[in-house]
């Protein structure tokens, strides 16, 4: 019999989401896939997966799930802690954010609500059995397609996996995980600054805005100064191309960042994108939060595209076994360099790892 | 041909025919398209992750990690210097049910008083008209149909529906669509279609290409939900409203 993970509560908005859904455009295919890839690539390193392996997708509130059959290995790649439940014992064990928990037959795991953030993943040691859509097994709800029956994560669905969990002495934990901070967004200005003043564009960049209520996986409705367009372009184009990052500037003067499930194509002027480098922090990006805009040249942006995958090596690099709680663990002591401490010691706000903002 | 390039972030762009519109642009775009294609298919091209067409632009979406953005662009530039030829396309055409009765029409009736005609009228003139099939996007399958005569062309209503169900035809503008899926919209809808244009299963998921012609033609209510139910059990096949291929 497969070893299969059943959801016993499927927290807030939960999908399956891998690296998404490429190269359909042609038949109006939204791209979906993990809100914040950089979350699911660590969450996957952890459990020694591939980097886009298929994973439960949460938003704001984790998943209660249980180890239905056999045993399965499941990488907390967010910042929330979780309870793992022994079903032999009915023992509760506190299980750190960035670890791996191996759950036994019937042992149930409850997720946290994210301390901070909007996205979490729990990743699956060996991956999910799904059936790939159009090439991709990422959730797009709204046609249907991906996840197991192409819905979000309900109650009493039961995921199968690949494989059995391998036997493990000690389960593993990254010292070194990522802090992601959501206050700067460099974005590369068009393809419609032409519909804006140059006040416009110079208030866009310099004023901060506020992070609305109105936040999923589609889109981020911001609130703050409007940006108002040139009276003779207006609000409406002919519709284009659109991508994740996209900043859109309805009539209301309001922007709204784009999500890995916008829509192809719209009507509504983009005075800016998001550069690829902090497309993952769009997925952090939760009610009330406020960001800024700053605008950076290709150069500098490809830059920053490989500043992070420098990041994600040192992330993934810091990843050891984890004896428990408690125990003494030089080598990643040393690893976390609280001993050593030189770094810190001359500058206490800098952790070795931590991604520079600017 | 006058084109404009735009940077759609560090990793995407779009080229755009500012001064087309309609059929024209979309025939563009669709050339556009086919030589990039065949670009990537020969091997001449590496690193495109999509490509999205809309009514006068092509989208060209790049996998950020190859960091050959310029040297893309550069090679796009090229493809459209070439000449662009007159159309020679044959496109399959299609005659799609709608019923444009009751709680299927909802804004019937506005659209007859601001086109000054009566109902008859506009059913008339909106199925009659045979419409290019421009691009697929907005939604799996979401056909954009081009042109509208003209007495039936109005902007987008001011407040967009937040539900749109799934099978509306709408009209905004010089187009008219099919809402495969329930979705938000802003677009004023005059009927209901029964036949699904979109199954990730099908070996071209999308039921419409562009290229091809739909008109459509009116069916009663009692009609629609038979044909609704053979179409969802399978007695009939979404293909079966097309007609024979353009020569």
């Amino acid at each position: 019999m497969d070893a299969a993970l059943k959801i016993l509560s499927p927290g807030l908005m939960s999908s399956i989401q891998d690296k998404g859904r490429f190269g359909f455009g042609r038949f109006g295919v939204p791209r979906s896939g993990a809100a914040d890839p950089v979350f699911l690539r660590l969450g996957n390193a952890l459990v020694g997966n591939d980097p886009y392996e298929a994973a439960i997708e949460f938003r704001f509130l984790g998943p209660t799930v249980k180890a239905e059959a056999g045993s399965v290995c499941i990488g907390l790649a967010a910042d929330a802690a979780a309870e793992l439940t022994r079903a032999q014992t009915q023992e509760k064990e506190h299980v750190s954010p960035w670890q791996t928990v191996t759950l036994n037959e019937g042992d149930t795991l409850k997720v946290m609500p994210l301390s901070k953030g909007a996205s979490g993943y729990l990743t699956i040691e060996g991956g999910l059995q799904l059936m790939p859509v159009l090439n991709s097994t990422s959730t797009y709800a709204r046609a249907g397609i991906g996840g197991t029956n192409g819905s979000l994560l309900q109650a009493n669905d039961i995921l199968k996996l690949k494989t059995k969990a391998t036997p493990r002495e000690f389960e593993k934990i990254m010292n070194k995980a990522p802090q992601v901070s959501t206050d700067l967004l460099h974005v590369i200005l068009g393809p419609q600054d032409d519909y804006f003043s140059d006040e416009s564009v110079t208030g866009f960049v310099s004023n901060s805005f506020k992070v609305s209520s109105d936040v999923d996986r589609m889109g981020i409705r911001l609130e703050g100064t409007p940006v108002n367009s040139l009276p003779e372009k207006g609000n409406d184009l002919i519709s284009d191309g659109l991508v994740a990052g996209a900043i859109q500037i309805p009539g209301n003067g309001l922007p709204i960042i784009l999500g890995a499930d916008c829509h192809l194509v719209g009507g509504y002027p983009k005075i800016a994108t998001v550069i690829s480098a902090d497309l993952f922090r769009l997925g952090q990006l939760g009610p009330g939060a406020d960001i800024k805009f700053k605008s950076v040249t290709l150069e500098q942006a490809q830059a920053k595209y490989n500043d992070l995958e420098k990041y994600i090596e040192t992330c993934t690099h810091s990843i050891q076994n984890y004896y428990g709680e408690g125990a003494i663990n030089l080598v990643a002591l040393h690893g976390s360099n609280l001993i050593s401490g030189v770094v810190d010691a001359h500058s206490p706000g800098h952790f070795p790892g931590r991604l520079e903002d600017t | 041909m006058e084109n404009r390039f735009l940077m759609l972030g560090d990793a995407s762009f779009t080229v755009e025919f500012p001064t087309l519109t309609g059929i024209a642009g979309a025939r563009k775009v669709r050339q556009l398209r086919n030589r990039i294609q065949s670009e990537i298919d020969g091997g001449h091209l590496d690193g495109i992750i999509d490509l999205v067409s809309a009514t006068r632009s092509l989208t060209v979406c790049l996998d950020p990690s190859r960091m050959n953005f310029l040297e893309v662009r550069g090679a796009v530039e090229k493809l459209v210097q070439d000449p662009f030829v007159e159309n020679t396309e044959a496109g399959e055409i299609w005659t799609l049910p709608v019923c444009y009765e009751g709680e299927y029409a909802p804004d019937l009736d506005e659209v007859a008083q601001r086109s000054k005609l009566s109902v008859n009228e506009v059913i008339q003139l909106h199925s009659s008209t045979v419409y290019d099939i421009l691009f697929i996007g907005f939604l799996p399958g979401f056909p954009f149909l081009a042109e509208l005569p003209e007495i039936l062309r109005f902007p987008r209503r001011t407040s967009p529906r937040l539900r749109v169900p799934a099978g509306s035809v709408a009209i905004a503008n010089d187009q008219t669509a099919i809402y495969p899926w329930e979705s938000p919209g802003g677009w004023h809808l005059l009927g209901r279609c029964p036949v699904p244009l979109f199954n990730s299963t099908w070996a071209e998921p999308s039921l419409l290409t562009p290229g091809g012609q739909v008109s459509f033609e009116a069916v009663s209510e009692k009609d629609f939900k038979t044909l609704e139910t053979d179409l969802t059990c399978g007695q009939l096949n979404p293909t079966s409203f097309r007609s024979v291929k353009r020569g």
